[in-house]
């Protein structure tokens, strides 16, 4: 996995942190809403956006990783969690 | 040909720095930090040698200084900081400090971590951050007079066990260690 | 069996004999020589015994999967004989038998196989009443090598490895792969298992040796290459590492590229009595003649279905070992130069034959085969079956792709009929297949795609490009679609790991375990020490004709990671394990402390003092605690610094209470709740300055916090920083109601109640070192915590330690902790509170600010505090102090659960027995009297009480002076 700060490195030097959701406003959401949120997840194998963590730097990013085959097809400094993400148009 | 050892510096101080106005404010003290994310700068004794400072930037912003005993520079820079400057936030730096030099100071990395160090140029001044039988590591590899040795921190809690077991290993390999237990 | 002449070339040095002992008789052998081929050439009948039904059995493969030759050498269990080297005065003794190899009296199970079919684990072991017998039986009957407990512990420490190509299998492809990928410039690591490279190579001569050695040494010479032989890569995992192993160690192989060439494995044909000594696979004879030249016998009968068993026919003529006879199961085998070459020299071709059964001799060995002539219509005409005399048959029906560690490598498979073989289908990035396991057989084709797989993986990994093209697939036939012949008296074994025949395959696919992996998983079917090698294709044969389905349909059972048995010394390596220490580790083992594992760290459980008991020296310290004063490491706390304009902001978000509003100087108690509103951590946080806090996580929680409060700022993106200084600062908590007079000695700091308030925090000096002080009341005594940085821990403790002792201070451990704490009624996360517990059911709404804009779990809280509590967290009184309830007893109620105790202890200042106890919310009205059910179904009686049990208005912190 290529660590945005560290550049590649094995995979058990990481920690996963987790699919990157949106949380819904919690002023506004209903209770069945946030419910949802915090307990379900999709487990479906796609292409995800997840948290991954470079454990001896403590540095977190986002990768995008398909599931269904575990390759992690591109990372991203952790700002783009704050962002809208949209896979790239033609994954590969 | 050099005997292959692991030594703990127990004699020489650190430094933390973060804070936006980090990296300029040590610059107003005298010192300058690299700005390449993951290196360090400083001059380069031998294994054995004293080395005036070496200044080291771990990730983007945060620095991390270490001075042999003997030097006054990281006191100067406390003192400073005592007037917390604005945007200089003090990082407590306790590490361990470790040394591995001499021959086979490879077979002793392999064994130990996942970073292939032997293809490494350590004219590139990097700072490596990984992990070392389960232990996060600052790791600096260095060369003088064409041998690689390199330094390694750790936190401090860490550090008799990582020193114990490269320890064990170095005298496994045919070498000996000075300040730690093997 | 026998040795024969020297031939140049051989592996075996005739100048050095080893001698040996078997089965405690001394043997000879030559250097160079395995156990197998050195047993071999004694002359020995037989050399083990099956695992189930103890039958004989002799060298059968020779290729690293002979399972039931298997010893037990020098102590060491399960050695395989046919790839350890012989050594002088090596003691080797057959494994699995009661009596010795050659009176095995367990070899009486032969004849009761029919009481012993498939799947009888299960179904003999259903009967509880039963099954202790049958328990003693088979853990004596079953096992191979006897484990000796006396082994010294051998040091194999692991390490890792870096190339570029990492090339597995050193055949013609392998070498071929290599050469092309150290030409392009790549660095490169070709591994094989056997003791030299070569792979499938057994002529001595020729031109194909010649230009494999060409190869092979320019790449031993090669600064760029290193050749790994008597290697097994035995494990593919993520990042392409792999892992190697070899007599001494596991490498974990870090490449950038991988090349397949792991060749393919011969397979048995499947008849009765296959398995009797002296029936063996054609490639084996040909490996133990040309290299350890050893004969299979005299007279060879030699059973085909492909044209490599007409080659291996002429070569093993050449190396002076005629073949009689060639039983081709073929009508038309298509290969008629090779079976003219054949004729040539004088073998006797019976073409559409099919092996009937093997005859035993007295000595055990194969007398003789029964063949019986296939029908145009397919079947067998058993009438016309006919006698051939042999002393060996050697069999060449086909092949098996040993894809197992490219499939671990994710790549996909697909089965050729044409090939009767799977081929490597999709292949992941970075992976690369080549030779006989690509399905290319012929010789030069396998260097060409050799050549084009290693030139391909350089070019991956950056070197040079991908430049020739692929190679076609073999259109000859290399293996038999079914060499397996029916007998009604069974016998016919498709596995030799663990004696499985025809027909007990045909019963589990009856008894409706008829998937590849129900078959393996009711049968044992390929899970024997060979895993399948020698027995997976048959067995899936045997599948696909009961159910009418294609082998591609049907599929091969997943190989997992180890693909080939790894000894657990190499798995264990050095074992490190991880440990931390705080600064005062040697004060504390100086002053008696008896440890305790918390997470990494080791800590003090309690002083062992003066030849005192374990309770009475917690007893003693908890006294001193609550009478004198008490010191305490606690620096496995997690402590953590966060900086910036929006530290407080930060804080107000991960923590349930406030603190953006808390004044500089002041400390506070933190909830942290997950987004379910579960209490996750708890500790204390201090207001250092406008723009700093420090804070302190639990011991065990302080790694997994600190990640997630990394990831929170990484995604919130407040102006702050976080500062994980565990390790780099030292804690001690100074409590008691003498601590103040004595730390006042020390410090400059002002002590007084009005200047230093409890939860308050102060800066200042202690024994020249700058500290922290924090007043807080965990133990439920005045107490300070001080943390000074790592450096100065020592002389602080020691400075604290002295004061003190004058004053009668003892230094106390993690139990008395817990226990005063209990006293004073406060909650262990994770220990008082589980996996589903809220502030609310931990009676800790005073820490939470429900009126803050936002924090993590408030929402959930919300639905939380409508829905109202599950469970309560309750203090507990037990009248009877005489018999005690454990943690985890249950609180019952007619007949229900009703709760459980989380804490429980005697306290001696109380004079009673206090715990804490999650409840129904029904049962926690204070004043009530449960019932708690202790070992051996016991009921106590306890009553639910208050908390805290001491000190309940807090007054021990109000103590000025005593």
């Amino acid at each position: 996995m290529v660590c945005p700060l560290n550049g590649p490195r094995p995979v058990l030097e990481f920690a996963y942190g987790g699919e990157v959701r949106t949380m819904p406003d919690p002023a506004s959401c209903s209770d069945a809403q946030w419910s949802d949120y915090v307990f379900n997840r999709s487990g479906s194998p796609a292409a995800k956006f997840e948290w991954w963590c470079h454990i001896a730097s403590g540095f977190w990013f986002v990768a995008l990783r398909d599931t269904l085959n575990d390759k992690v097809i591109a990372t991203y400094p952790a700002q783009a969690a704050r962002e809208r993400l949209e896979p790239p148009e033609s994954l590969p | 040909m050099s005997l292959l050892t692991v030594h703990r510096q127990a004699d020489s101080c650190h430094l933390g720095l973060k804070g936006a106005s980090a990296t300029q404010w040590l610059a107003t003290h005298g010192v300058i930090a690299p700005t390449a994310p993951n290196s360090w700068s400083g001059a380069l004794p031998g294994p054995g040698e004293v080395e005036p400072l070496i200044v080291a930037r771990l990730g983007a912003s945060e620095l991390f200084l270490q001075e042999a005993a003997g030097g006054h520079t990281l006191e100067r820079l406390s003192q400073a900081l005592r007037n917390s400057p604005t945007g200089v936030y003090p990082v407590l730096r306790e590490d361990t400090a470790l040394v591995l030099a001499g021959d086979g100071v490879h077979d002793v990395l392999a064994q130990v971590c996942n970073i292939d160090f032997g293809a490494m140029s350590p004219e590139s001044r990097v700072i490596v951050m990984t992990l070392m039988i389960g232990v996060a590591v600052l790791v600096a590899p260095q060369v003088a007079a064409d041998e690689r040795y390199y330094r390694i921190w750790c936190d401090p809690s860490y550090g008799p066990y990582l020193g114990a077991s490269l320890g064990a290993v170095v005298v496994d390999c045919g070498g000996v260690c000075t300040g730690v237990s093997a | 069996m026998h040795r024969l002449q020297e031939l140049p070339g051989e592996w075996i040095d005739r100048s050095v004999a080893l001698k040996f002992h078997f089965e405690g008789r001394e043997y000879s052998g030559f250097a160079g020589d395995t156990i197998s081929s050195a047993l071999a050439a004694t002359g020995l009948p037989y050399l083990g015994r099956s695992f189930k039904y103890h039958r004989p059995r002799s060298i059968f493969s020779f290729a690293d999967h002979d399972s039931n030759l298997m010893f037990q050498v020098d102590g060491v269990p399960n050695v395989r004989g046919d790839v350890t080297p012989l050594r002088e005065g090596m003691q080797v003794t057959a494994i699995n038998t009661f009596g010795g190899l050659y009176n095995d009296k367990a070899r009486i199970l032969d004849r009761f196989s029919a009481f012993l079919p498939v799947g009888f684990y299960y179904k003999a072991f259903h009967s509880k009443r039963l099954f202790p017998r049958w328990e003693r039986m088979f853990r004596r009957l079953t096992g191979l090598g006897t484990v000796t407990l006396s082994s010294p512990r051998a040091l194999t420490p692991k390490r890792y490895g870096f190339c570029d190509v990492l090339v597995i299998g050193a055949g013609p492809s392998g070498i071929c792969a290599a050469h092309e990928a150290v030409q392009a410039g790549a660095r490169v690591v070709l591994v094989d298992e056997g003791l030299r490279a070569g792979g499938s190579l057994t002529a001595v001569d020729g031109e194909e040796r010649r230009s494999m050695s060409a190869l092979l040494q320019a790449l031993v010479r090669s600064p760029r290459c290193d050749v790994r032989t008597a290697t097994v890569a035995s494990g593919y995992y993520a990042d392409h590492w792999v892992a190697l192993t070899d007599a001494q160690r596991m490498t974990k192989m870090r490449a950038k590229a991988v090349v397949f060439a792991t060749g393919v494995i011969e397979q048995p044909a499947v008849f009765r009595n296959n398995d009797l000594p002296g029936v063996m696979m054609a490639s084996g004879a040909r490996r133990l003649v040309a290299r350890y030249r050893v004969a299979p016998g005299r007279k060879i009968i030699l059973l085909t279905g492909n044209v490599e068993g007409y080659e291996a026919a002429v070569e093993l003529h050449a190396h002076g070992v005629p073949v009689a006879a060639i039983v081709d199961l073929r009508a038309d085998s298509g290969d008629e130069l090779a079976v003219q070459a054949c004729t040539k020299l004088g073998v006797q071709i019976v073409k559409a034959h099919v092996p009937v059964q093997a005859i035993r001799g007295f000595d055990a060995r194969v007398q003789a085969l029964d063949i019986a002539p296939l029908q145009a219509s397919g079947g067998v005409n058993r009438d016309a079956t006919r006698r051939l005399d042999c002393d060996a048959v050697l069999m060449s029906v086909g092949w098996a792709a040993a894809t197992q560690l490219l499939t671990q490598a994710g790549a996909t498979t697909a089965f050729s009929p044409l090939l009767q073989q799977f081929l490597p289908d999709e292949l992941p990035a970075g992976i690369f297949a080549a030779g006989r396991l690509n399905g290319v057989f012929d010789f030069n084709s396998r260097c060409a795609d050799g050549r084009r797989a290693g030139g391909a993986a350089a070019a991956y990994c950056g070197y040079g490009e991908s430049r020739l093209a692929p190679v076609a697939r073999s259109t000859r036939v290399p293996s038999h679609p079914f060499a397996i012949v029916d007998h009604d008296s069974a016998k016919n074994f498709v596995d030799f790991d663990e004696d499985l025949q025809v027909k007990d395959l045909q019963h589990a696919v009856q008894e409706g375990f008829d998937s590849s992996e129900l078959m393996k998983r009711y049968s044992t079917v390929g899970m024997g020490p060979s895993q399948g090698k020698h027995s997976a294709m048959n067995a899936l044969r045997v599948l696909s004709r009961e159910r009418g389905m294609s082998i591609g349909q049907l599929g091969l059972t997943t190989a997992r990671p180890l693909y080939h048995p790894v000894p657990l010394k190499i798995l264990a390596g050095r074992s490190f394990s991880v440990e931390r220490r705080t600064p005062v580790d040697a004060q504390h083992a100086a002053l008696g402390a008896v440890w305790m594992p918390a997470g990494n760290w080791r800590r003090p459980e309690y002083y062992a003092v003066g030849g005192a008991t374990r309770l009475q020296s917690i007893a003693a310290e908890v006294s001193t605690v609550r009478h004198r004063v008490g010191l305490i490491d606690v620096g496995t706390l997690g402590k953590i610094e966060i900086y910036g304009p929006q530290a407080g902001e930060f804080l107000d978000r991960v923590y349930a209470g406030s603190f953006s509003t808390m004044r500089i100087g002041m400390t506070r108690y933190g909830l942290m709740l997950d987004e379910a509103g579960v209490i996750i951590d708890d500790g204390v946080v201090a207001r250092l300055s406008s723009e700093m806090y420090y804070f302190t996580t639990t011991t065990g929680g302080s790694a997994t916090v600190f990640r997630e409060l990394l990831r929170l700022n990484a995604l919130w993106g407040l102006d702050c920083q976080l500062v994980n200084v565990t390790g780099h600062r030292a804690a001690f908590n100074f409590a008691g109601p003498a601590c103040r007079a004595i730390l006042q000695t020390l410090t400059d700091i002002d002590l007084s109640e009005a200047a230093f308030p409890f939860l308050a925090n102060r800066v200042g000096q202690i024994g020249g070192v700058e500290s922290r002080f924090l007043r807080v009341g965990f133990v439920g005594e005045l107490g300070y915590e001080i943390h000074v940085p790592a450096g100065g821990a020592v002389a602080v403790w020691n400075a604290l330690y002295a004061a003190g002792v004058a004053h009668g201070l003892r230094v106390f451990g993690v139990e008395a902790q817990r226990l005063l704490r209990l006293e004073k009624g406060h909650l262990i996360v994770g220990q008082d509170t589980d996996g589903l517990t809220d502030p609310f059911e931990a009676n800790a709404q005073w820490a939470v600010n429900m009126g803050k804009p936002f924090f993590v779990g408030q929402r959930s809280l919300r639905i939380l505090q409508r829905r109202g509590p599950r469970q309560m967290l309750v203090g507990l009184e037990f009248a009877d102090s005489a018999r005690m309830a454990k943690e985890s007893h249950l609180l019952i109620e007619q007949g229900d659960i009703a709760g459980r105790i989380t804490s429980i202890a005697r306290s001696a200042v109380l004079n009673k027995v206090i715990a804490l106890a999650l409840v129904t919310p029904q049962r926690a009205a204070a004043s009530s009297d449960v019932q708690v059910r202790i070992e051996g179904g016991e009921m106590l009686t306890a009553r639910i009480v208050p908390t805290p049990f001491y000190d309940p208005k807090n007054q021990r912190q109000r103590v000025e002076g005593a």
